[in-house]
């Protein structure tokens, strides 16, 4: 063992995720974004061989610079065979062969984020549909495998696989440029990408479908990467601070949500000493960022909802005059019935549950609600409340019957025992067929 | 010695490591050896990189890059190890991480001149 690396076989947490969507970053400013499937193949071989030697030598001590090189390297071999194969294909530029050839140099940390964000830019294309931004998003920006996405997606590595190999044909289309979009164009640009974020956010929170660990991931790259707008000069905008906030201060609560057998718990059944104290701060620290500039973005609204509930000591001291007051506001912005459905639950908060009920109700194409097993929930819960417990029942068993994750149906079922019912699988009377479809 | 064989990441029904997966397996193995050196088991172990020229005819007149580089036969590495027996030798090799991941050891005694 001639040559053993100082570091062992130790690295930054989530190096090679990170460090190889740094280096496809890199490599695609310099070759182009119609080069995107080569780049991704390089440095996923890089990373390999990164494997390989680190495992016997210890890693060395700039293990950034190492992969860059081996990634470059194997970009030139495969560039010239390229060329090799096909002479009138213009083949490699002088330029890119000089840069590929070249030795490496320690990248200034300002050109590395320059190029993340123009790879966000790329990858959030409004030419692209939202499920092919997604995959993208993952594979490309946060070094995630095909099978993780499909775990994180509930879909097949195979579909995965098709999808990213569908988008980077797509971005090869419509030759997509690796810039920063121009001011003109930048607002509206930015717009597409935090809605985007926004839904990789909410897909890695929604309840426990899916892979646990890798869900829990979709939120921290969601999380890094708003970090990463709030800190460019070019897309540093109140939104993206209160995005930020947004996801902070309901990832602070993550753990919270459940108990140790994996049941949803209800906001006052949390144990509040398990909320990150940190993060909280961070989020209204980034609410505050936000709220200087006029405008008031959904992000914001939704912020300062989670804000509230995160100051409240216990949740008998939840202020939900002023969350309803934030839902008036956000029900204003979205007119989505999903938005009146969760400004009830503060009605009867403040009200108490009949003017819930009420609100209920009153909701506009409140059909659409219909199908969703929450709506029928909240419906039992205000009858519970009312001292109505036989019209809960029916209620909470509409809600069973269309609940599709297994902590959804566990969490009714546990409403429906409460209402002195049978859980429909545990006790289905003779001849009845159990309500669980 | 042990031969290792293989890139980690190929076998039949595995497409590859995601690269989480790939730093959970450079801890272990680096780890593997670093025990096994410290116990003065292991004397030498280096890897080898893929590329490669296979000559043959004579003073070596044909040069080729060999097969399918990503063959499962192609060596990705060797391990010198201080121990008496083939035995020992392939209860250490089966301890190795790169099996879990499609990767093969190959056991060989490296052979001697004098025998005691």
């Amino acid at each position: 063992m001639s040559q053993r690396g100082s570091s062992a076989g130790e690295v930054a947490d989530h190096f090679f995720r990170h460090e190889g969507a740094k280096v496809v970053a890199t490599l695609t400013g310099h070759l182009g974004t119609h080069r995107l499937q080569l780049v991704e193949d390089v440095v996923q071989e890089a990373l390999l061989r990164a494997l390989q030697t680190w495992s016997y030598q210890g890693v060395p001590a700039n293990p950034a610079a190492w992969v860059v090189q081996v990634a470059k390297n194997l970009a030139l071999t495969a560039l010239k065979r390229e060329q090799n194969w096909n002479d009138k294909q213009d083949g490699i530029a002088a330029e890119h062969e000089r840069w590929l050839s070249a030795p490496p140099n320690d990248m200034p940390d300002e050109t590395i984020s320059d190029d993340t964000l123009r790879m966000m830019f790329v990858c959030f294309h409004p030419e692209l549909a939202t499920d092919a931004q997604t995959a993208l998003a993952l594979r490309t920006l946060c070094g995630f495998s095909p099978a993780e996405i499909a775990a994180a997606f509930i879909s097949s590595e195979t579909a995965i696989a098709k999808r990213l190999v569908r988008a980077r044909q797509r971005i090869r289309e419509l030759a997509l440029p690796f810039v920063v979009p121009e001011p003109a164009e930048l607002s509206a640009r930015l717009d597409g990408v935090l809605h985007t974020l926004y839904l990789l956010f909410n897909e890695g929170y929604k309840a426990s479908a899916g892979d646990h660990l890798v869900r829990a991931d979709l939120c921290h790259e969601a999380i890094r990467l708003v970090t990463l707008l709030t800190e460019h000069p070019a897309t540093r905008e109140p939104r993206a601070f209160a995005l930020l906030a947004l996801m902070l201060l309901n990832v602070a609560r993550f753990s919270a949500r459940t108990d140790d057998a994996g049941n949803l718990l209800r906001l006052h059944e949390q144990d509040r000493t398990a909320w990150d104290q940190t993060m909280i701060e961070r989020g209204i620290l980034c609410l505050r960022h936000a709220s200087q500039g006029g405008t008031v973005s959904i992000y914001h609204i939704e912020a300062s909802i989670a804000a509230t509930h995160c100051i409240a000591a216990e949740s008998s001291a939840t202020d939900w005059p002023r969350i309803l007051a934030l839902y008036d506001q956000l029900l204003a912005l979205t007119g989505s019935p999903v938005t009146a459905m969760n400004r009830a639950v503060a009605v009867a908060r403040v009200h108490g549950p009949q003017a819930g009920l009420d609100a209920l109700d009153s909701i506009q194409r409140r059909y659409l609600l219909e199908a969703h097993h929450l709506y029928h929930a909240i419906r039992g819960t205000f009858a519970a409340e009312l001292g109505h417990p036989k019209d809960a029942l029916t209620h909470f068993r509409q809600a069973a019957k269309l609940a599709t994750l297994p902590a959804e149906r566990d969490f009714i079922a546990r409403r429906i025992e409460e209402c002195g019912g049978f859980t429909p699988d545990a006790a289905a009377p003779n001849g009845v067929k159990p309500l669980q479809g | 010695m042990l031969l290792a064989k293989g890139s980690p990441c190929q076998s039949a029904n595995h497409s590859g490591l995601s690269p989480e997966q790939m730093q959970a397996h450079l801890a272990e193995s680096y780890a593997w050896m670093d025990d096994l050196f410290k116990k003065g088991i292991l004397s030498a172990a280096q890897p080898l990189a893929p590329e490669r020229k296979i000559l043959s005819g004579e003073n070596g007149g044909t040069i080729s890059d060999g097969a399918n580089a990503e063959s499962k036969e192609v060596i990705a590495g060797f391990f010198i190890l201080n121990v008496q027996t083939m035995d020992e030798a392939v209860s250490i090799a089966r301890t190795n991480p790169m099996l879990k991941h499609g990767g093969q050891m190959e056991v060989r005694r490296i052979a001697e001149l004098t025998h005691d």
